[in-house]
């Protein structure tokens, strides 16, 4: 049976994070890169569509003001000038003048013509605008108050891109962070010699698995601490439940991609080996979360996949925790598989542990 | 024969193993080491590079488990009590363990908090002022001449007092005052009644040990004190002097003689006993004269290497 000695574990944690503070730059890097990360997607990104070129070929001279009003209403677009020569429409967007255009044949409704190459770009604004000239159609026939269906949007009624982003943000900051420093700890003793020097001792792989870790789940709590409160500050973003829940639920999250990044760095040869495995978990992680792109949007088999992976159930509790003003009970039903991931990769940390020395 | 059950009854073996073998993957890295050592006794394992030095060390330090074989140290079995056995002992291995960015104390520290110490911090002190290491307290590792990283190295694996040290190649590119340094101190250890086993490949430095096991290919071609390790093999040196003996030995390298460097003007060889009679007649009909002695722990190591096909 592997039993911890917590005289080691605190020796290691000890020595971790005295190793940690005289590396100055990496200190400056764990609180900068979340805080300018924030800054960057908080005032750069934004999900809703804006200055979209769009053309109305002179086909449609005859229903210019419907469409204008809704291109104006649908208030995504950026109307270009056109000219006679360009016929059909889609010439605009082939010339690259338009990302949208719309063409008339006569007894027929519009026609419109959209740049599809970047969808998540276009097809937003796309079906914006023929909500806008629908509704513009039936102007003619159904009093202006029954045209427009009242939405109530929950949690972010402006939708405010920095308030969905930053939740989200919180994890990938600590993911990236806790795998990368989880897959280079043993590595890097290794390489420098020392891991040698630690398996000499009476520490046991559940000790160095511990008080490695430990100092870094600290980290990964104030990382997560930094962007909330950033985001409160730049982006007045609410916190409307428990924060404290949200940060214990921070170190469960990071302890899971800690475990996992010092089992990869107990199989990896070198730093490089061990970076580039943290790489091929990271990036699915961030594409099949739901942080990136809709989660219900996926296949099936995507979307076990992506539950099978702690940022999905991460983001889930941030957005919850800080939008819809979640409590313990809830992230705790949330974040439980993140619990049993990092069981399952602390047991294959202890496990390979050894596995290296040669 | 000596055994580890034996061993449980005779308490001045601190190292009693039977049979370690250990292999990575395909690789034999040591095949059947038997091996006792006594309190207060220095035992040297000598050999080339790859012998299986380093693995035998680890072994007996807990650091992997053998594939096959038994043994006790200090009384801690070997298979079933690893952790025990790692408490037990001071294992010094052959790079830097040290944490180069750390201070010396905060280093000494770190070992004797993991080693159990209730006073880590006097520990350090006391060992920072045993060896001499005060003006370099608060100074990095990575600062330190590799004599005083040595010396620090020492100290840490010093830290608990283990009864059986086992070094990895202690004095590997130190100077001669800092391998006097180092070797002061094993031997007030070994007089103290610690039991040392080091690995070298430095056949002068293997000599001061008291037994030796000479390894090759992680097999023990011979073991017993450094004379008898000698005395072991059916060769001979020659000292051949006269005209133009660095040529001859070119000549001779491959064919009937072992191994071959020059001493000053004249060069030794190390001869099979049944190719002496051909080796001095040839000496002799070059116009050279030569010397037989007996070989040097050196020149035994070389038979051994040459006969395992290592020295072509």
């Amino acid at each position: 049976m592997i039993r911890a000695s917590w005289g080691c574990a605190l020796g290691v944690a000890r020595i971790e994070t005295l190793r940690l503070m005289v590396d100055r730059p990496s200190i400056g890097l764990i609180v900068l890169v979340p805080a300018l990360q924030l800054v960057l997607f908080g005032y750069a990104v934004n999900l809703t569509p804006k200055n979209i070129p769009i053309a109305i070929a002179p086909s449609c001279d005859a229903q210019g003001d419907l469409i204008s009003r809704a291109v104006a209403d649908a208030g995504s677009f950026r109307l270009i000038p056109t000219d006679h020569a360009a016929h059909p429409a889609t010439q605009y967007i082939s010339s690259r003048r338009a990302l949208v255009a719309i063409d008339c044949n006569a007894g027929q409704a519009p026609s419109l013509a959209a740049d599809a190459s970047d969808p998540s770009a276009v097809r937003p604004a796309v079906a914006i605008l023929e909500a806008a000239l629908l509704r513009e159609v039936l102007g003619s026939v159904i009093p202006e108050a029954q045209r427009r269906s009242e939405v109530l949007w929950l949690y972010n009624p402006d939708a405010r891109t920095a308030w969905s982003l930053a939740p989200g943000l919180v994890g990938v900051v600590v993911m990236i962070t806790m795998l990368m420093l989880g897959a280079l700890t043993l590595v890097r003793e290794r390489e420098q010699g020392s891991w040698e020097g630690l398996l000499a001792t009476p520490v046991t792989a559940l000790d160095a698995l511990l008080g490695k870790l430990a100092p870094y789940v600290v980290v990964a709590v104030v990382q997560a601490a930094i962007v909330i409160a950033l985001a409160r500050v730049l982006f007045g973003m609410p916190a409307l439940g428990n924060v404290a829940v949200l940060l214990l639920a921070t170190a469960v999250f990071a302890l899971a991609h800690l475990t996992l990044g010092f089992a990869l760095s107990a199989l990896a040869y070198s730093q490089i080996q061990a970076i580039q495995a943290a790489v091929f978990f990271y990036l699915p992680s961030m594409l099949l979360s739901g942080f990136m792109f809709p989660f219900e949007g996926m296949p099936g088999w995507a979307q076990m996949l992506g539950n099978a992976l702690p940022l999905t159930h991460f983001v889930r509790s941030a957005r919850g925790v800080l939008l819809k003003g979640y409590g313990a009970s809830e992230v705790v039903a949330e974040m439980w598989p993140v619990a049993l991931f990092a069981f399952a990769a602390a047991g294959a940390a202890v496990a390979f542990y050894r596995r290296r020395l040669s | 024969m000596f055994t580890p059950e034996t061993a449980r009854s005779v308490p001045e073996y601190a190292i009693a193993v039977r049979g370690l073998t250990k292999r990575f993957g395909r690789r034999l890295a040591i095949e059947d080491l038997t091996l006792s050592v006594k309190s207060g006794e220095i035992c040297g394992l000598a050999g080339a590079n790859g012998g299986g030095k380093s693995t035998s060390l680890r072994l007996l330090a807990g650091l992997i488990a053998p594939d096959h074989g038994e043994g006790l140290v200090l009384g801690c079995d070997l298979l079933r009590s690893a952790r025990r056995v790692r408490h037990e002992v001071g294992y010094l291995a052959q790079r830097s363990t040290l944490y180069p960015t750390l201070s010396v104390q905060e280093n000494l520290r770190f070992r004797a908090a993991v080693f159990g110490s209730r006073d880590p911090a006097s520990a350090a002190d006391r060992q920072i002022e045993a060896f001499g290491l005060a003006e370099f307290t608060a100074v990095s590792v990575a600062r330190l001449s590799g004599g005083w990283c040595r010396q620090v190295e020492l100290a840490a694996t010093l830290i608990h007092r283990p009864r059986v040290l086992l070094l990895d190649e202690p004095t590997a590119g130190l100077d001669p005052a800092a391998r006097q340094a180092i070797w002061r101190r094993l031997i007030s250890l070994a007089a103290q009644g610690t039991a040392i086993v080091l690995s070298t490949h430095d056949f002068v430095e293997a000599q001061r040990c008291a037994r030796i096991l000479l390894l090759s290919e992680g097999r023990i071609r011979a073991s017993g004190s450094p004379h008898e390790v000698a005395a072991q093999f059916d060769a001979l040196a020659l000292i051949v002097s006269g005209p133009d003996v660095l040529s001859l030995a070119d000549r001779l390298q491959s064919r009937l003689v072992l191994a071959a460097h020059p001493m000053g003007n004249d060069i030794r060889l190390v001869v099979s006993a049944d190719a002496r009679g051909s080796v001095e007649a040839l000496i002799v009909s070059q116009g050279c004269r030569s010397t037989a002695t007996s070989l040097t722990l050196e020149d035994a190591a070389l038979v051994v290497a040459h006969r395992a096909g290592a020295l072509l």
